[in-house]
């Protein structure tokens, strides 16, 4: 991967080795997305997977927006 | 299929002549409501940096490209949507990213317009050619500079060749997509004194257009215009083009 920019890339860089993610993949209104859970019971969407070209056109599920959820009991 | 993520219902009948949903909206919520009106054209920015193949640390404001490109492949495919704007205000990125983006808005067979903010740097530069028509507003700047290397370098002349292969993908796109000539753009390229610690050049908002970088100097309402126009012709373009040939 090259960079191509007027910043310098010891500033872009910056941190790089500290940055922790907590990503799932999950399925919200049949559409499949990666989000990030942070706070309690709220998770932000990091990107949709789906191939269906409308999810992409929803201000709804557009990428950063936040979601809430409610922790189930999982049957196992 | 609609872009609306929410639909108001009703609280009152809408027939009442008393009523003023305006006002209703401020004493209930105390806010205004936005008409929701859907719009035939997609705006799109280009804001920070190019995000491409790594995760930027969170400092970094970024445009990752896994959004936008699906994104274009809807406005190109959603009947609705007759044209596409891009408003650019970033200080490059991901090579491989920027490139992809340019690709897609140049291949986009909606009229599209971009306009540059602020600035349009680096790898925002082809992405700021790639439309049919683009626009820099009259303070904006544009920083032509060439590829840079870091981490490790292996000193063989392979190396050098694999950099201006790299550059040489930029500068076609940039040439190809826009009236400037090869050698004006390496002139820019190449210059010293402008860039600190680097050469390059920074280009403002009358000199991309002397320059044939960018068509017009303007802002929103000169791009909002020239889309609303090429979204005219195309479609009395189409008019015609549908009339059948027997």
């Amino acid at each position: 991967m090259i960079l191509h920019t007027v910043l310098p890339h010891e500033l872009v860089l910056a941190g790089w080795d500290e940055a922790a993610y907590d990503y799932h993949d999950v399925v919200i209104d049949g559409i499949s997305m990666q989000v990030e859970y942070f706070g309690s019971a709220r998770a932000k969407i990091i990107r949709l997977y789906s191939g269906n070209l409308s999810d992409y056109l929803n201000p709804l599920y557009a990428p950063g927006s936040v979601i809430h959820y409610r922790p189930t009991q999982i049957r196992e | 299929m609609g872009f609306r993520s929410e639909e108001t219902p009703p609280v009152q009948n809408p027939d009442d002549p008393g009523r003023n949903p305006t006002l209703d909206n401020i004493q209930q919520l105390g806010q205004t409501n936005v008409p929701a009106v859907e719009s035939n054209i997609f705006c799109m920015s280009v804001i920070g940096q190019v995000e491409g193949h790594m995760i930027l640390p969170p400092q970094n404001k970024t445009t990752k490209y896994e959004h936008l490109i699906p994104q274009l492949v809807g406005a190109e495919q959603n009947p609705r949507i007759e044209g596409v704007l891009i408003i650019l205000n970033t200080v490059g990125g991901d090579v491989e990213a920027g490139l992809a983006i340019a690709e897609m808005i140049a291949s986009l067979s909606k009229p599209t317009v971009t306009l540059v903010l602020g600035g349009g740097h680096s790898i925002g530069v082809p992405i700021a050619v790639s439309a049919d028509y683009s626009i820099i507003a009259e303070t904006a700047t544009m920083t032509v500079h060439p590829i840079r290397m870091t981490g490790l370098v292996i000193s063989v002349p392979q190396t050098f060749e694999y950099l201006d292969k790299m550059q040489e993908r930029v500068n076609r796109f940039i040439i190809s997509h826009s009236r400037i000539s090869e050698d004006k753009l390496k002139e820019l390229l190449f210059k010293t004194g402008e860039v600190p610690r680097d050469i390059g050049a920074t280009v403002g908002g009358p000199d991309a257009v002397r320059f044939g970088l960018i068509n017009q100097v303007g802002g929103i309402g000169e791009a909002i215009a020239e889309l609303n126009r090429r979204i005219a012709e195309r479609r009395a373009g189409r008019g015609q083009a549908e009339v059948p040939l027997q």
